[in-house]
């Protein structure tokens, strides 16, 4: 029955508006007898809803705006005030008609992405070629996706190439060329080419679901301002009745406490602030940068000192070796050998890219590595061939009682200076050789950097784990404030902590992985990737997915004009309660007249709000 | 430590989300909760020593809401 009559809330809104209108035309048609009729017969078809909605929430020990429409109403009947019995019912009912159509219409930017979901797979089983739900997806498929196709699930390329148009997980529509062996995206699609992938992430799981998961709830997490304004509500709405009883004690006029029981209604303060956050979440997720939640942004919008980690975040993450220079006896492709083969356990950025490089060169990387040793932060150890190999920095060395000689130290410092990473490869005991790896500076880092400066980030420090003078190159060509070298991961936690004791609202933003433990210490931890990861979608407090610091920018902006927008709401929506009743109080505002101007005010607030969808951080971004 | 979600109907009163978060939060072993009201969602975090997915859905549902286990991911 209750489901029923929810079901059917806009029939009963039109029926009752029917209604009213026939009841102030009947007296002109000469049947004044059933004006009353009519409108008694509109307020009580109109308040069956209102009154099912005050009554559970009673249940769930919850006073509603309901429960204060649904007094009013019955005062109004009993003192046969049948004309703005009816219309306020009408009223409550079309503005919660229209709140919803355009609470929609803040969720559009999700319901964007969600259109995005794919529906169908065409997967290749037991040779058969089928097409299937996407549900039916299981990892370890074959799937086929064509030239203008949606990637149904999470995979790896095995056979063919494409660009692929990302939008829906990064925000970025500038398609990305990619072949075998790369990841592709559910809800992601093929521009041009044809390819075959291996499904290894399906349903739920894929990162595309949980985005969407993760921008839902975000969507709904309250900020500190909410929760407040929730609790708020919770004692103002039964102090209202009980004004409104005092009112009628001291005046002794029903009419008038009815209408103050209407005009206080919170409608406006309750909506307004997760309003603006419904929208300005829904906008940074079509831009690729998920934010968790009313609480992150509101925090968000109060940072001001950001430390970045350097690799990865600054630059681009991936590093090239430059420059071998050979100390030994031995040919430089033997040493590139050696060294990358026991650098095949690192699973630090710089061992990776020595890897490659020897990958690059077709060297065979094969063979045993024996009491290989990974020393967090310095470097790597270990015996192949039956020599001993130290791959590191210079605290390594050290270590390991190494010499380095005025030479040696000399080229070394004089490739730092010129950006590079200089990596120490000692052989038995001796240096051997230095390889220098360099790691560009993001295109769009300036142009970011300058607007989170413009928008109001006083500080910007960067910490890195790398050595002193490249990170000085960096920190100067980027004008950063401050930087630290040489750091492990703990002294990164250390240096965040002592910027949050000494005041500061702290933003960290890097790579998600070596960066977890500093980036969990922040005010707000920011995770950059293409496509995040699982780790740093769980961990960090905004989300980059397009790995573009423009976002970032974007990001900094959005929060500040989601607070701004909210506080616009809330402010305008208590001015509208001290107006109406001031305007009750000196007999200006009236039941029908109070309701429309609390509804109206309602609307007011979603249409500022919806001003978010469309914001944009900087006029020139089309590549955000 | 599992962690489970629970879909139920959507709460649309204000209060009710947090009415159930404070009811779920104080039940023995729960660590964590959750609740989404507008898309009916609760996540819970337990200590599966202490108590079990079922006996939770079963605790809501004595509440009266219609409630799915959706899913429990076990974490070591």
């Amino acid at each position: 029955m209750i489901k029923h009559i929810n079901k059917h809330r806009n029939h009963i809104t039109a029926i009752s508006s029917i209604l009213i209108v026939s009841g102030f035309a009947l007296p002109f048609l000469g049947y004044e007898s059933y004006k009353d009729t009519a409108l008694i017969t509109a307020t009580i078809i109109a308040i069956i809803p209102i009154a099912i909605k005050a009554f559970q929430a009673i249940r769930m020990k919850a006073f509603s705006i309901e429960l204060l429409v649904t007094i009013a109403v019955i005062g109004a009947l009993y003192i046969h005030e049948y004309t703005e019995s009816s219309v306020v019912t009408f009223l409550f009912l079309f503005g919660a008609y229209l709140e919803a159509r355009t609470l929609e219409k803040t969720r559009s930017s999700l319901k964007a992405l969600i259109d995005m979901a794919p529906q169908e797979a065409d997967v290749i089983r037991e040779g058969e070629n089928l097409t299937i739900p996407v549900e039916e997806v299981v990892k370890g498929d074959r799937v086929v996706i064509r030239s203008g196709g949606k990637m149904p699930v999470d995979g790896r390329i095995i056979s063919g190439k494409a660009t692929i148009n990302e939008a829906a997980i990064t925000g970025e529509s500038r398609p990305a060329s990619k072949a075998v062996d790369d990841i592709v995206y559910s809800g992601t699609i093929v521009d041009n080419g044809y390819i075959e992938i291996i499904a290894e992430k399906v349903g739920d799981d894929t990162t595309f679901a949980k985005i969407i998961e993760l921008v839902e709830e975000a969507q709904e997490s309250k900020s500190k301002t909410q929760k407040f304004l929730d609790k708020f509500a919770q004692y103002y709405t039964p102090a209202v009745v009980i004004l409104a009883i005092i009112v009628y004690i001291l005046t002794r006029n029903l009419h008038l406490a009815i209408t103050f029981l209407v005009v206080a209604c919170p409608g406006a303060l309750v909506i307004g602030a997760p309003v603006s956050n419904v929208a300005g979440i829904g906008n940074g997720a079509r831009h690729g940068v998920l934010v968790k939640g009313g609480e992150v942004m509101d925090r968000l919008s109060k940072v001001d000192t950001i430390v970045f980690d350097k690799t990865g975040t600054l630059t681009k993450g991936m590093p090239e070796v430059t420059d071998i220079k050979n100390f030994s006896g031995l040919e430089v492709e033997e040493l590139l050998r050696l060294v990358a083969k026991v650098e095949t356990i690192s699973e630090h950025h710089l061992g990776q890219t020595i890897v490659k490089e020897a990958k690059k060169r077709n060297l065979n990387l094969e063979g045993e590595i024996i009491n290989g040793k990974v020393v967090k932060g310095n470097g790597i150890k270990a015996e192949i061939d039956s020599l001993v190999l130290a791959i590191g920095n210079r605290k390594l060395m050290d270590a390991e009682n190494i010499q380095i000689s005025d030479e040696v130290s000399d080229y070394a410092i004089g490739r730092e200076k010129a950006g590079n990473t200089a990596i120490f490869a000692a052989i038995d005991g001796q240096v051997a050789g230095i390889f220098s790896i360099t790691d560009q500076i993001r295109e769009d880092a300036h142009r970011a950097l300058a607007e989170l400066r413009k928008n109001g980030i006083k500080k910007m420090i960067m910490l890195t784990g790398d050595n002193r003078h490249t990170a000085e190159l960096v920190a100067n060509e980027l004008g950063l404030d401050e930087f630290q070298a040489e750091l492990l991961p703990e002294n990164k936690v250390e240096f965040v902590k002592k910027l949050k004791e000494a005041g500061h609202v702290v933003a960290m933003a890097g790579d998600g992985i070596n960066d977890a433990p500093a980036i969990a210490t922040a005010d707000i931890g920011l995770a950059m990737g293409e496509g995040g990861t699982d780790v740093s979608m769980e961990t960090a407090d905004v989300v980059l997915m397009a790995d573009k610091l423009m976002q970032f920018s974007h990001a900094y902006a959005l929060a500040k004009a989601t607070v701004r927008n909210m506080k616009q709401n809330t402010f305008f929506a208590v001015a509208v309660v001290f107006v109406l009743l001031a305007g009750v109080l000196s007999d200006y505002v009236h039941l029908a007249s109070g309701m429309f101007i609390h509804e109206a005010s309602i609307l007011i607030v979603i249409l500022n709000a919806m001003r978010l969808i469309r914001f944009k951080s900087t006029n020139s971004s089309p590549n955000l | 430590m599992n962690r489970a979600l629970f879909q139920i109907a959507s709460l649309d009163c204000p209060g009710c989300g947090r009415n159930i978060e404070d009811k779920l939060s104080k039940l023995s072993g729960v660590t964590s909760v959750k609740v989404f009201p507008g898309l009916g969602r609760i996540r819970i975090e337990f200590d599966e020593t202490i108590t079990n997915a079922e006996s939770i859905s079963n605790i809501i549902r004595s509440w009266g809401h219609a409630v799915e286990l959706k899913k429990i991911t076990k974490e070591a």
